[in-house]
């Protein structure tokens, strides 16, 4: 490549950046919302998921500045969207989405469940995380932004 | 200064020609089953019982099958189309767990129980390489101290010890209360 060291570096960040946002926004639309509670199927997309689109970044150059500014370039995005998020609470809801109403008095919401792509064997490893033995001491159950699954237990009825 | 900007946006906007795209999105389709059925296979399911070596093994594994999936390809398209391939083979993995359970049961682990009735279980607790201290550790975050306060603890597949307390209702019945659902 024969361009000037500082328009083949911009390249290299522009490339940074879409392969960033487009990753970005595959998973908000294609993957499922939770980070914790991860199998070996999530485990896997997460590794490969990197190794696919380092050349897209790097184009396969071994140059250090290449890695060096693609890496300074994520970083600075990271901290600017964040800042973003902070200043702009409404534009993180609209892009993360709401929490989301699972089970609710011990009886589940299949449709949410169904559309969220959580399966009620997710859901029980939740409950019991919570210290519950099963649904039916579930007052509420939200998925929430960050993909966690949170669990209110029903008041506890003296015998 | 045209050259080099032409230059510039074809080194951004690369993308393979379309059999260049389709060998890609095949390879990545197949490695990516490959490994999932290929390390199930080896006996890795439930993240919390891997071992170091076996995350190693995992991140080895997916560093070496990287020039598999995109060849010698090295624009931008080509990552982007990997990348989204992935994406998609997980999403139809995860529809495919939620509409069958089985298939979860197969690809995602079961719990295991290591302590019942404020008894550790020895034998689940080493073979899963669960230590007295990881279940202690547990217990303290559910605000226990006594192991004889403690019905059950179960190790989940994602590697997080649950703990579920004496004062808990114990259910010995049926968990799916089917008259219940709501959709």
């Amino acid at each position: 490549m024969n361009l000037p060291p500082l328009w083949y570096y911009s390249a290299i960040a522009v490339r940074a950046i879409l392969v960033v946002a487009f990753l970005v926004i595959g998973l908000r639309f294609l993957g499922k919302r939770a980070v914790g509670g991860m199998n070996l199927v999530d485990l896997l997309l997460v590794l490969l998921l990197g190794n696919a689109v380092q050349n897209a970044v790097t184009n396969s150059s071994g140059d250090l500045w290449v890695g060096l500014v693609a890496a300074g370039v994520l970083f600075l995005l990271d901290r600017w969207v964040g800042v973003l998020f902070v200043r702009h609470p409404i534009l993180e809801s609209r892009f993360f989405g709401k929490p989301v109403l699972l089970a609710y008095d011990g009886k589940l919401n299949l449709l949410a469940m169904r559309h969220e792509q959580i399966s009620e064997a997710e859901l029980l490893t939740a409950v019991h995380e919570q210290g519950l033995s099963d649904l039916s001491e579930v007052r509420l159950a939200m998925l929430e932004d960050d993909g966690s699954i949170s669990v209110i237990p029903r008041d506890q009825d003296p015998e | 200064m045209n050259a080099q900007l032409a230059q510039w946006f074809g080194l951004i906007f690369s993308h393979p020609d379309l059999p260049g795209a389709l060998a890609i999105a095949a390879k990545t389709a197949l490695i990516y089953l490959f490994l999932v059925v290929g390390l199930r296979l080896l006996g890795k399911r439930e993240l919390g019982q891997m071992s170091v070596y076996d995350l190693v093994l995992i991140v080895v594994i997916s560093n070496s099958v990287q020039n598999a999936m995109v060849g010698s390809d090295s624009s931008l398209g080509g990552g982007l189309i990997a990348a989204f391939v992935l994406l998609l083979i997980n999403r139809l993995l995860t529809w495919l767990m939620v509409k069958n359970p089985k298939l979860a049961n197969l690809l995602e682990g079961d719990p295991v129980l290591i302590v019942r009735d404020g008894e550790l279980l020895e034998q689940p607790m080493r073979k899963a390489g669960v230590t007295r201290d990881n279940v202690l550790a547990a217990m303290r975050e559910h605000g226990i101290d006594d192991l004889d306060d403690v019905q059950m603890a179960v190790l989940e597949p994602d590697g997080i010890i649950s703990i579920v307390p004496k004062q808990s209702m114990i259910h010995r019945s049926q968990r799916h209360f089917r008259g219940l659902r709501v959709s």
